[in-house]
């Protein structure tokens, strides 16, 4: 009998059933499952967006540069050049420059080590008065002048002073086995291309019981020949004469201000050989 | 054979309410199913793409200077991310004591200048903190030269 009464409800049954089971997949299909894709895009958006902004980040941080702020003229109030020079491996977009308040929009890209010379900037500098000059990187950063603020005073641009100092070692005995005197000479050249022109004609230097020192002043950047002599005295066989013991147009020889040193320096350590040698 | 008639047509019957109980319990479901997802997934979207807002905001401090003339402090808050942003001034004295500028506009890719009137002597250093209403916050000491 219960077998029976099953066998006839079963079917009609069936139908509601089945469609409640619909009902649910396409609730599932419509609803549900849209919801999480929905949700899951938005998550994958979120995770897309750290890793840009942390390379981002990490470009920001890995960025470097070197901002050298110098007088276009020294007497000149009127401008400043600006030299940037890429440190780092990637492009650099330059986007402002700063002189104390004043912006000057910038759209300058510097390629991974290399410089740029920026436009020269006219400021109508006034005497007593600081320029704190930077510049700023679309990544963010800003990178102060390497030289400092600029002052200009009754004098024109104060800036760092160029030179040579040419240092004489003390008295050894060698050197007076080759009759060295106490009498030095320095002559020094500007080079310009194949010219070489004549910055100081031979300037004597006269050489104390210990190591002399002598500072030599110029006037501007540039490559110098410098040529350091050594009197050398009569003795058997050898007339007297002047002895070279510094002759060099290497990158020794070279101010390369602002973004290197103002300063050259001939530290004259003669070599083991010279001992040796005749003069 | 009269009775199995009628019982079949109760069948039939009773299969058509359940078949529209049923449909009509289902689409109330199905709708209230649907508007809810909508409503969660709308809202995780949504709370999701201000995460992003709050973690792609990016802006600085990029100069400080103090015009004695006068007698302001210029902050320039550079925003150099892909968001425009709003933002809190706050300036702390050597003493303790605060100023601040509220509900600055920072344009992205843009630097916004922020005046704060007071007087500094020279030497004197403050602090400054410059808060987004996404909660984050970049510092800067700054000395008058």
């Amino acid at each position: 009998m219960y077998m029976s009464t099953m066998w006839y409800h079963s079917p009609r049954r069936g139908t509601s059933t089945i469609m409640g089971v619909l009902i649910m997949i396409g609730i599932l299909f419509t609803a549900v499952i849209p919801m999480f894709l929905m949700m899951n895009q938005a998550d994958v958006l979120l995770e897309q967006k750290k890793l840009t902004i942390k390379r981002v980040d990490d470009e920001k941080s890995n960025e470097q540069a070197e901002v050298w702020v110098y007088p276009t003229d020294v007497d000149s109030p009127e401008s400043v050049t600006v030299l940037v020079k890429n440190t780092c491996g990637m492009p650099i977009h330059l986007i402002r420059a700063w002189f104390n308040e004043t912006i000057f929009p910038l759209d300058t890209m510097v390629q991974p080590m290399s410089n740029v010379i920026l436009p020269p900037f006219t400021v109508k500098a006034h005497v007593g008065n600081y320029y704190d000059i930077c510049v700023s990187t679309e990544r963010g950063n800003i990178y102060e002048s390497k030289t400092g603020p600029l002052y200009y005073n009754i004098d024109g641009w104060v800036i760092e002073s160029f030179g040579i100092t040419v240092i004489i070692p003390f008295r050894e005995d060698w050197m007076v086995n080759k009759h060295w005197s106490s009498n030095f000479e320095v002559t020094i050249w500007k080079v310009e291309g194949t010219d070489q022109v004549l910055v100081y004609p031979p300037t004597e230097i006269i050489r104390a019981i210990s190591a002399s020192e002598r500072f030599l002043p110029l006037r501007e950047a540039g490559q110098y020949r410098i040529l350091v002599q050594v009197w050398v005295n009569q003795y058997t066989g050898h007339p007297a004469h002047w002895h070279t013991i510094w002759d060099k147009t290497d990158e020794t020889s070279l101010i390369s201000w602002p973004d290197g040193s103002s300063l050259i320096t001939v530290p004259i350590v003669t070599p083991l050989s010279e001992h040796n040698h005749s003069c | 054979m009269r009775f199995k008639k009628r019982r079949a047509e109760a069948n039939v019957v009773t299969t058509v309410i359940l078949t529209a109980v049923v449909l009509t319990i289902g689409c109330t479901i199905w709708s209230y199913a649907q508007s809810a997802t909508t409503v969660i997934a709308d809202n995780y979207v949504k709370g999701t793409l201000s995460l992003i807002d709050d973690i792609i905001e990016r802006f600085t401090i990029e100069r400080v200077f103090y015009l004695s003339s006068a007698q302001s402090l210029h902050v320039y808050v550079n925003n150099y991310g892909s968001v425009d942003t709003t933002v809190d001034l706050l300036v702390t004295l050597q003493d303790g004591s605060c100023l601040s500028v509220s509900g600055t506009n920072v344009l992205k890719s843009q630097v916004t200048c922020i005046p704060v009137s007071m007087t500094l002597s020279s030497g004197t250093a403050v602090g400054i903190k410059v808060h987004s209403r996404r909660g984050n916050d970049v510092y800067v000491n700054y000395v008058v030269p």
